[in-house]
């Protein structure tokens, strides 16, 4: 067996298992955080998993300046929702979310910030508690 | 050299099993019947007549030889039909060219999906509302049309939305028989149901149009 090969297959085994391990728990620890179950469990069905929308009926997340915005008005648009009738560019608008605590919302809207190539800094919680008591 | 000859074999026998599964008939769903010289009465659905997202009356009139697929659903429902739709509208870009194919999305909340709410929900999909109708009517009869379909729908306050119904997506022959369930939530489901429409054009259209 030529030298290169048998030099693969001692040294290539080792770089795999590094890169798969490394690729594992970079996956496992995103789709495992607190964020990401509120996600899936509140708000995939219709923006649906990575966060795409569905044409012009549901808006994508991903590069939403609603979602990298303002984290005062978008916990607000989160508990309350939008009437089809105050929504100017989806007919269906989007129910609320009166079940999440201000901490839930808060860590979804931290996940949101930083998920499907959108980059904006976190909110804190003091921030998001004073917004949802003032809601309009 | 064996190998060579041993690999062909096997690809034959691979391509063979293939042809015979594409070959099979769809099955004939629903109860079935015998009637008095013998015949199998297989289960039909009944006619019917709601409207669609452009004012217009569908009944089994439009669907004259045409095979079609039903779903229902409802506007403002928070946890299921985005996904649905998002399937459909894979099959309804497979078969746009397709005039012996119509998609009938059935709102299973007519106090709210009114004509004028079907159609803008049909906008923003961006849908060729020729060949995807969305149905509402009377809510009994759009209830009692599901049963016939072989699924159940209802209202259920602590569902999300109101509303419960599977994501069922119903395939049916010309003759308004049930050929197929897929999980329209499924995308893997939703190829096999496109497969199994292929199919059923190219096996029983051509041969028996009615």
């Amino acid at each position: 067996m030529p030298r290169i090969f048998r030099q693969i297959i001692l040294y290539g085994w080792p770089v795999l298992l590094m890169a798969g391990l490394g690729l594992y728990f970079m996956t496992s620890d995103k789709s495992d955080s607190a964020g990401a179950r509120l996600y899936v469990k509140h708000c995939a069905g219709c923006h649906m998993d990575e966060g795409q929308g569905l044409r012009k009926l549901i808006p994508t997340l991903a590069q939403s300046a609603s979602v990298m915005g303002d984290g005062a008005e978008l916990a607000c648009l989160i508990r309350k929702g939008v009437t089809p009738e105050n929504s100017r560019h989806y007919p269906a608008g989007m129910p609320g979310n009166a079940q999440l605590s201000a901490a839930e919302i808060r860590t979804l809207i931290n996940y949101m910030r930083n998920s499907w190539g959108n980059s904006a800094p976190a909110v804190d919680f003091e921030e998001i508690q004073t917004s949802l008591d003032n809601c309009k | 050299m064996n190998k060579f000859i041993l690999l062909g074999v096997i690809s034959l026998f691979l391509m063979a099993c293939t042809v015979t599964q594409q070959q099979g008939a769809l099955p004939i769903l629903g109860m079935k019947d015998v009637s008095p010289a013998g015949d199998t009465l297989y289960h039909t659905v009944p006619d019917f007549a709601f409207t669609d997202q452009t004012g217009q009356t569908v009944s089994q009139q439009t669907l004259q030889g045409k095979i079609y697929v039903v779903d229902f659903f409802f506007t403002s429902c928070p946890s299921i039909c985005p996904k649905m739709k998002e399937q459909m509208i894979r099959v309804h870009e497979e078969f746009l060219e397709e005039d012996k194919v119509i998609l009938l999305s059935h709102t299973i909340d007519p106090e709210h999906d009114s004509v004028e709410v079907l159609h803008a929900y049909a906008e923003a999909l961006g849908i060729n509302s020729t060949r995807w109708r969305m149905l509402t009517g009377d809510k009994d009869q759009i209830y009692t049309q599901a049963e016939k379909y072989l699924v159940s729908v209802g209202e259920d306050e602590t569902a999300p939305g109101g509303f419960i119904h599977g994501g069922h997506f119903i395939l049916l022959d010309h003759q308004h028989r049930v050929r197929g369930y897929y999980d329209g939530t499924v995308p893997e489901d939703v190829d096999e149901l496109m497969r199994d429409m292929h199919r059923l054009l190219a096996q029983e259209y051509t041969s028996n149009p009615s």
